[in-house]
């Protein structure tokens, strides 16, 4: 196995699954290149059963779980200190030009909570089949089922509030 | 499982959502920062088994010494101390050297160059997996640098010494151009061949259009530190102050073109590593 020919291949693609799920570049550039060095260092635990693909996607999500916990703590302790804005999420360059809808949801990905979130990606976006995505979130088939049908509902009633808000319905 | 429409709006949306890429730039640093610590750690493996290796072999040594001295315990009555282990050489230590700036005799080190060779240093230290903490100027051609992190100490020193020094000659062997002459953009790019040509750039463009126009057809040569890295044959005259080169660590190469030859030569005062 080659490491730099693994990187080339599989770089853009645990980079847009961690840009979905962080929702900021800087964190998700980060986490690919941990990502990448974690695998590295974990090769020898690797098993063939999986694609490399789905170990990597495997690996990027618990590296960005641990991202944000790290940073929670640390927000939790400058907040002891300081009142603060809440932190607005940007929106990364490449979804200004999509549709209204497309924004809203990218927004409203971010405020999934972290089993929603990365079942909408890898099932929803990522378009991976069921078996794959049982694969990297270690659930079953089933499970991947219901659980992305409850995301899509949540994502469906917040767009709707969104609209009435805006008073487009 | 039904979806409300609402929902299957949902669906269809997410499935054309737009997909991100790296931009060619990070995607490049990234693939750079990922081989050097790769080779870092495989580096690191094998000063280990060296490291193990060479105490094998003394203990061996020494265990042949003292049996014929007759000192081991149970054959003389003497006892052994002091450990035969060596140290692993890649940990987390602390780090600091003095280097003396070695200009050419008659001149002294200039204030430019003082501030290049802290740079160059800086960098490499970066490059070397170290994190500098501080950096001083003791007298005008000395620098001392604390430093930490995880690292081969011998490595770490080889890698503030090496010149880095980059030569383009003719056929002749006279030198044309240095690392001076180049900017520090170097970067790796992909042809169709998948090969991983390096891309780099003179200062001035025309010193690369009077080589490329003097030596057109003949084969001329780039070395690294005096070892000899390739020696393509000149199709044409190269107008714009780019040449793109074939060589065999691509990524290395880079990292060492940008992180800029040292002004000078640099001797270590003191060093040390615990």
């Amino acid at each position: 196995m080659e490491w730099t020919d693994v990187y080339e291949e599989h770089a853009d693609n645990v980079f847009r699954f961690l840009m979905y799920f962080l929702g900021n570049r800087e964190d998700a550039e980060d986490v690919t290149q941990e990502t990448f060095l974690k695998a590295f260092h974990k090769q020898d635990s690797y098993k063939q059963q999986a694609s490399i693909r789905t170990w990597l996607i495997i690996i990027a999500r618990h590296q960005a779980i641990d991202r944000v916990r790290r940073k929670q703590r640390g927000k939790l302790l400058h907040n002891l200190f300081r009142r603060e804005q809440p932190e607005q999420i940007a929106l990364p360059e490449e979804m200004l030009f999509q549709s209204e809808t497309k924004r809203e949801l990218y927004l409203e990905i971010q405020n999934l909570k972290p089993d929603y979130r990365a079942v909408v990606i890898l099932k929803g976006i990522q378009e991976l089949t069921n078996q794959e995505v049982a694969d990297i979130l270690g659930w079953s088939e089933g499970k991947v089922r219901v659980t992305f049908h409850r995301a899509i509902k949540s994502l469906g009633g917040k767009l709707m509030k969104e609209a009435e808000a805006y008073g487009m319905v | 499982m039904e979806w409300s429409s609402e929902e299957r709006k949902v669906v269809e949306e997410l499935g054309e959502m737009p997909t991100f890429r790296l931009s060619p730039e990070k995607r490049m640093t990234m693939r750079g920062a990922v081989q050097h610590r790769m080779q870092q750690a495989s580096r690191r493996r094998f000063t280990l088994i060296a490291g193990g290796a060479a105490s094998v072999a003394l203990a061996v040594v020494l265990t042949v010494g003292l049996w014929q001295s007759g000192s081991l315990p149970g054959i003389g009555g003497g006892s052994v101390t002091g450990g035969l282990g060596q140290p692993s050489h890649s940990q987390e230590m602390t780090f600091v050297a003095e280097f003396q700036i070695k200009s050419a005799p008659g001149e002294t080190v200039s204030e430019e160059g003082l501030h290049a060779t802290v740079a160059a240093l800086k960098k490499r230290a970066e490059v070397a997996g170290l994190i500098p903490w501080e950096m001083q100027t003791i007298s005008p051609d000395r620098v001392k640098i604390w430093s930490g992190g995880t690292f081969d100490r011998d490595l770490v020193v080889q890698m503030f010494l090496q010149e880095a020094k980059i030569e383009f000659k003719s056929p002749e062997g006279e030198v044309l151009a240095n690392g001076r002459d180049l900017k520090s953009n170097a970067r790796m790019m992909f042809d169709q061949a998948g090969q991983r040509p390096v891309l780099i750039e003179f200062k001035d463009a025309a010193l690369l259009r009077d080589i490329t126009s003097a030596y057109r057809g003949q084969q001329v040569s780039i070395w690294l530190d005096g070892v000899l890295l390739a020696s393509p044959t000149i199709q044409e005259e190269l107008l714009n102050g780019q040449v793109a080169l074939a060589v065999p660590e691509p990524a290395q190469m880079v990292s060492l073109i940008n992180a800029g030859a040292l002004p000078y030569e640099l001797e270590v005062v003191q060093q040390t590593a615990q």
